[in-house]
């Protein structure tokens, strides 16, 4: 099964490749779809201010997740790291990652920068980039009955 | 009871695990898709019109414009835009260059 994702003009003379994923945070009770920038650069699946706003995480608790440093396109923040899960649509039928996910618990984090989908799961997958056929494809490696991605 | 919210995709069982509605996930994520190349499609015309400022889609229909992402999201719980559903995007007049200086 393989996930598909697009390429945007963003910025218009060297488009990127991005992906929509539905983030849900069990402990928190939260969930949203999140458009994740393809970013070999980043070391894990980074939820920038902008996407974590309107989950409304209450703060107290969102503060009972460990610091993490991340580093990415937009240098090295301070995330809080969370269990998540990352649901795909494919067919037949959707695939899941859980992992330890890292989010922009502050306002000073640079929002206008996307959500980055970086190492920690790019490197569960077969990624294929081919601007000119707008191909963004990944292929998990390792894929249990129940439509769980693993580790390879 | 069947729950009709369309936007309700997980629900929680007695353990904690999540149950994802297959089909609303499939028309849900159809919908973001939409949304995503609506936004992109009207993406210059919005440009001029707010510049340097986060715009909002839902349904293809633009829905909020603000110029910090907690003014974004009042308007749209304001409006009853379901908070996970929407996508954005800040309309940059000087995008960054997103190599990080070696």
């Amino acid at each position: 099964m393989t996930i598909y994702g697009h390429y945007k003009p963003d910025p218009p003379e060297t488009p990127s490749a991005y992906v929509w994923i539905h983030v849900s945070f069990p402990r928190f009770g939260v969930r949203r779809w999140v458009e994740f920038l393809i970013d070999s650069g980043a070391t894990g699946v980074i939820i920038n201010f902008a996407d974590v706003r309107p989950m409304r995480i209450p703060r107290a608790l969102l503060r009972t997740s460990p610091v993490r440093i991340s580093q990415g396109i937009g240098g090295i923040q301070r995330y809080y790291s969370e269990p998540g899960t990352l649901s795909f649509e494919t067919e037949p039928l959707h695939l899941r990652c859980h992992l330890d996910l890292h989010i922009a618990g502050d306002a000073d984090n640079p929002a206008r920068i996307p959500s980055l989908l970086g190492r920690e799961f790019l490197n569960l997958c077969d990624l294929r980039l081919n601007h000119p056929q707008n191909l963004v494809a990944l292929t998990p490696l390792n894929v249990d009955a129940g439509g769980i991605i693993l580790p390879p | 009871m069947p729950d009709d919210d369309p936007y309700n995709i997980i629900t929680y069982g007695p353990d904690g695990e999540e149950h994802i509605d297959e089909a609303k996930f499939k028309a849900s994520a159809r919908q973001i898709r939409k949304d995503s190349l609506y936004l992109e499609a009207h993406r210059a015309q919005w440009m001029e019109q707010y510049p340097d400022m986060y715009v909002a889609v839902f349904q293809e229909k633009l829905v909020a414009a603000a110029t910090t992402v907690d003014g974004l999201v009042e308007q749209l719980e304001a409006k009853g835009v379901p908070l996970g559903h929407y996508c954005w995007r800040f309309l940059d007049t000087d995008p960054m260059d997103l190599v990080v200086p070696g």
